[in-house]
């Protein structure tokens, strides 16, 4: 038992980022506009989160730092956002080039900037914020090794953003909007709704909430922040589409590439796979494969966006 | 047409911004690397990073400290190059420019650079080298030291010897070596571990098989989640302590160790500094050795054309006793191991003993080498 | 008529050259700006060696242009090619790599063959491999209609997985962590290149890469199985009504795309300057190298060299600029910028094309109402 409370609590640490981006990665996606930019605005909202934890850790510890950081890389990952719905929306630039520049960018930004600042390129930072257990919560059995031990806030944070997320896609007249112009651009300009700035907001929410995935991917995994976020930005655009757009299904999506990751790095250590000759690339390339196969299959009745990737023209109605 | 210039211009100056508001957090610190540049002479001590920079909490830092503690001394403007890509002829390209850039002594850890400088100690028979864990060579082990060239090495199987005892004599029976990649650095680290580890529980009478120790090679000197998650896999099924040796790996392990309240024992540099959940560092020396080779060029003294093994007799690896978390390790039982390397009563296999972990000879210890 | 027609290509020539150079201005002028707000006093000395990049080191310095030149030039082709088939290849770094381990797998095993042929047959393995990898994709979107962008992000990490894999198990060096090294036979001929260019790992890898640009642009302008493809691209149902096999198309641009890039991969690996692949979990860079060239070039062969070799150059010159104590990944913010500002210059070629047809149609009409008058 005392393993698959381990396997949890370690996929829970992969897990929520891949959930928080991809989630983000819906809203612009069901809004119409593709965002292949999410690794770049993970990688700026953990830079500057990071940077953020690293100066104001003398002053500051615990949940209330973690919680302001958050905030900032959520921040600046919609502000990055914004050159790419500029770009997407305003200027109708391809929307994949556009995505790909600021991929180049981050990176290249957050090592050259902490470089100059600092003189290396790592950030390190203390973490004050592990919770060994939630009081009360914590001692409910099975659940409460599963979620409350071993944990940090950023679990329930994502868990939040999801239950909203979902919420808000699904059942306001702002998240009907949205998925209008994703699918419909024309249909809903013709009642009235603004494309452009649905569209922007799509994005903006796509961005703030890649920040947030960013630091924390980072937080709980490592005690430096060296300008990558291992790739996690294109595995949550796979964990979307594996989620085909849905966002329950992504949810689903998200903790079965979080197990895969998982066991990918502690094979060794569950006894029943540790006797299997597999080698731990083929756990890592599980996820990517079951995303090509889902695709091949669902794609005669794919449930993306129909006008995704397709800049919205008023003329061409 | 007007519109779309504004817009365009519109963008580059969101561009801007952004950096602007990206860029504050630490702007006021912003020109910490232009001091050195004022000085017209260029910089005569450079250093050329392998792949990591100098903050890799390995050699490349553990040189660079020593190099810069020397050159702060004296006033002598030092700097680090990054070869553009992993290869010998972007090495050479670097150590070109450090040429260029003035450089006098170049330092170059690691053995990216043993074909590099195989050619740059003919074609700049004026500058110095000091190579770290490498010689010069053509890489299929024909190997040729010039009179400018210093190469050192460490008998890091005697750091990890200690750290093993020491491990041991603490009371740990679950211990773990994670090391970075099978280079022969590493492998002499691992091997002494064991080895000492096993002096250990003899000297203690434990019985057999009572203490072990799993073995494994991550296969890079990342931090990564994939090595941060491998090693809370080990805490969890009952590893006490783990041997992080592979540079930034250690990072990942430290945050395992915290999460789990367990503890790491930290390499190369003394990481003490880095979380509290690190016991002790198995050190090589680099940095005064980087620091005196740096100096003997300065004195005049220059020893070039050979490559030394710096082992305890030369005070070339050692333990931060100061700064390690021991209750029952002490100093007397410290300086007892080290003056029985410095004698020779204490011998230690090196990476030569073996070709896998598992077949190095031991008593007591068993070991699980996992792939 | 023709004469108008070859005047309005001209025309078209000019305007994208004029963008290009835009966005490439916009980009320096950015980077011109970082440089300047991290480090004032030295931000003019630190740009001029951007803009000198391999001029400062005489023919070593061009040769060095050259050699980081020659692998982006073939995965600017690679995605180019796509471009102007209508598809996007973002997979080049997975047939790139695939093509690496490739040629170094038959380079290090295939020591039986004479030397004269050993390089030839480890360029043509890389070939296939790169065929290979951008062959799913390709066949994904064919005849399951699956975006090759998302396909091909996928192939990017499987092909980074896989080919680990593969080196742990077969060409590994356990005491580098790398690949072994290739027989020298399997390097690629120097040519006289060395002796022209002294102390730069120069061989007849960059004329490789030329010959395959000239390749690409004879059979994109001037085949009719060209023209099919480019018609693909520019009208899809179009083309089917006209009788052009699509599925068959997608397929082989994506063949064709991943053979270019995966002979990009070779042409590194094989130049003998000491370069071995890595087992890392970090997808190849010169696949995204290729996305910026080709956007540069404007997915017009010709352009691509121009743009690789552009894109060399500063590379270069921002790996100088160290000296100027500068971290050389300016160059790779400035490189983001130019990508970013092409992105939207594609729009501000359309807009000065759009001019210029409302203006040739106004000369049109006012040349008939003349004829009229007459």
């Amino acid at each position: 038992m005392n393993v698959v409370y381990f396997v949890i609590q370690q996929t829970m640490y992969f897990a929520i980022p891949l959930l928080i981006v991809a989630i983000g990665a819906m809203y612009s996606e069901r809004s119409g506009v593709i965002n292949i930019a999410l690794e770049g605005i993970m990688v700026m909202g953990a830079f500057v989160g990071i940077f953020f934890i690293n100066i104001f850790q003398s002053q500051m510890s615990g949940q209330t730092l973690l919680l302001l950081a958050i905030l900032i890389a959520g921040l600046v990952g919609g502000v990055f956002s914004l050159l790419h719905a500029f770009a997407a929306i305003n200027m109708k630039a391809d929307q994949t080039i556009s995505g790909t520049a600021l991929n180049m960018f981050a990176p290249a930004f957050a090592i050259y900037t902490a470089r100059m600042i600092q003189q290396t390129q790592q950030i390190p930072f203390q973490d004050t914020f592990f919770i060994d257990k939630v009081p009360v919560l914590g001692s409910i059995p099975i659940i409460g090794p599963m979620l409350f031990q071993n944990c940090y806030i950023t679990t329930f944070i994502g868990i939040g953003i999801f239950l909203v997320a979902a919420y808000v896609i699904k059942n306001t007249r702002f998240g009907l909007r949205l998925r209008a112009c994703g699918e419909h651009p024309g249909a809903a300009d013709s009642v009235g709704v603004n494309v452009a700035k649905i569209r922007y907001a799509g994005v903006i929410i796509s961005g703030v909430l890649a920040g947030i995935g960013g630091l924390v991917f980072v937080v709980p995994t490592s005690t430096n922040f060296n300008a990558t976020v291992a790739g996690y930005g294109f595995l949550a655009i796979a964990v979307l589409i594996f989620g085909q757009w849905r966002s329950n299904k992504i949810l689903m999506a998200a903790f079965f590439f979080g197990v895969m990751k998982t066991l990918a790095s502690a094979y060794s250590a569950i006894p029943v796979l540790k006797s299997l000759p597999i080698p731990n690339e083929i756990y890592k390339t599980i996820p990517y494969i079951a995303t090509l196969i889902i695709l091949a299959i669902s794609s005669k009745n794919s449930q993306a966006p129909r006008a995704e990737g397709i800049p919205y023209d008023k003329g061409s109605r | 047409m007007k519109k779309r210039l504004l817009s365009l211009l519109l963008a580059g100056v969101m561009a801007l911004s952004l950096t602007a508001c990206v860029g504050k957090p630490g702007g006021s610190t912003g020109d910490g690397g232009n001091k050195d540049a004022d000085k017209k002479s260029g910089y005569e001590l450079a250093l050329i990073t392998d792949v990591g920079t100098i903050d890799d909490k390995s050699f490349n830092q553990g040189s660079w400290e020593g190099l810069e503690k020397y050159a702060k001394e004296n006033d002598i403007a030092c700097k680090y190059y990054k070869p553009a890509e992993k290869s010998d002829e972007a090495c050479m390209t670097s150590i070109d420019l450090a040429v260029k850039g003035g450089a006098k002594v170049i330092v170059t850890p690691g053995y990216l650079f043993e074909v590099p400088v195989l050619q740059a100690q003919e074609k700049y028979p004026d500058v110095k080298f000091i190579m770290i864990d490498a010689t010069p060579s053509n890489g299929k082990g024909k190997v040729k030291i010039n009179d400018n060239v210093t190469s050192i090495f460490y008998a890091e199987e005697q750091a990890g010897y200690i750290a093993g005892y020491a491990a041991v004599t603490e009371g740990y029976t679950q211990l773990g070596f994670m090391g970075g990649v099978a280079v022969p650095a590493v492998v002499r680290y691992g091997y002494g571990f064991i080895q000492g580890a096993d002096a250990a529980a003899k000297d203690l009478g434990l019985a057999k098989d009572a203490v072990s120790v799993k073995y494994t090679y991550v296969g890079n000197f990342d931090a990564s989640p994939e090595n941060n998650a491998k090693a809370a896999a080990w805490y969890n099924e009952g590893t006490e302590v783990i041997f992080a040796c592979g540079g930034a790996v250690g990072n990942s392990v430290m945050k395992a160790a915290e999460t789990a309240g367990k503890v790491v024992i930290g390499v190369d540099v003394d990481q003490s500094t880095e979380s509290a959940t690190v016991i002790t560092s198995a050190m090589k020396n680099l940095q005064p050795s980087v620091y005196n080779a740096v100096k003997s060029y300065y004195d005049g003294t220059f020893e070039g054309g050979k490559s030394v093994v710096l082992s305890a007799a030369e005070d070339g690896i050692m333990l931060p006793m100061e700064t390690s978390k021991f209750k029952v390790f002490d100093q007397a039982k410290y300086d007892e191991l080290y003056n029985g390397m410095k004698d020779g009563s204490i011998k230690v296999a090196n990476d030569t003993v073996a070709a896998d972990a598992k077949e190095v000879p031991t008593e007591i210890v068993t070991v699980e080498s996992i792939k | 008529m023709s004469n108008k027609i070859k005047k309005l290509f001209s025309g078209d020539g000019i305007v994208n050259f004029s963008s290009s150079i835009l966005a490439i201005i916009c980009g320096l002028l950015f980077g011109f700006i970082i440089l300047l707000a991290s480090n004032p006093s030295q931000a003019y000395n630190g740009f001029m060696m951007i803009l000198q990049g391999g001029f400062t080191d005489g023919m070593k310095g061009v040769g060095d242009v050259l050699y980081y030149s020659t692998p982006i030039i073939m995965t600017g082709l690679s995605v180019g090619f796509a471009f102007k088939t209508g598809l996007f290849n973002i997979g080049a770094s997975g047939q790139f790599t695939a093509g690496a381990f490739a040629a170094v797998f038959v380079g290090v095993k295939f020591t039986f063959l004479p030397p004269q042929i050993h390089w030839l047959v480890a360029l043509l393995a890389a070939v296939a491999a790169g065929a290979l990898w951008g062959c799913v994709p390709g066949l994904l979107k064919a005849f399951f209609n699956v975006n090759e962008v998302i396909s091909a992000i996928m192939m990017n990490y499987i092909g980074m997985y896989l080919v680990n894999l593969l080196i742990r198990n077969t060409i590994y060096d356990q005491l580098k962590n790398q690949s072994m090294a290739v027989a020298p036979g399997a390097m690629l001929p120097k040519a006289g290149m060395d002796k022209l260019f002294p102390g730069a790992s120069l061989n007849i890898g960059i004329v490789i890469a030329v010959l395959c640009v000239i390749l690409i642009h004879v059979v994109l302008n001037k085949t009719t199985f060209g023209y099919e493809l480019k018609a693909c691209g520019l009208n899809p149902d179009a083309s089917k009504y006209a009788g052009i096999n699509e599925k068959r198309n997608i397929v082989l641009s994506m063949v064709i795309s991943g053979a270019l890039a995966g002979l990009g991969g070779a042409l590194l690996y094989l130049a003998g300057s000491g370069k071995y692949l890595q087992v890392l979990d970090v997808i190849a860079p010169e696949g995204f190298s290729g996305i910026s060239v080709a956007l540069l070039g404007l997915s017009n062969p010709i352009g691509i060299l121009f743009s690789g070799l552009f894109i060399g150059h500063i590379t270069v010159g921002g790996y100088n600029m160290q000296l100027f104590d500068f971290v050389s990944e300016a160059i790779d913010i400035i490189i983001a910028a130019i990508v970013y500002c092409g992105a939207l210059s594609l729009l501000f070629k359309n807009v000065i094309h759009r001019m210029q047809m409302r203006r040739a149609k106004k000369a049109e009409r006012r040349t008939r109402a003349a004829a009229k008058e007459e």
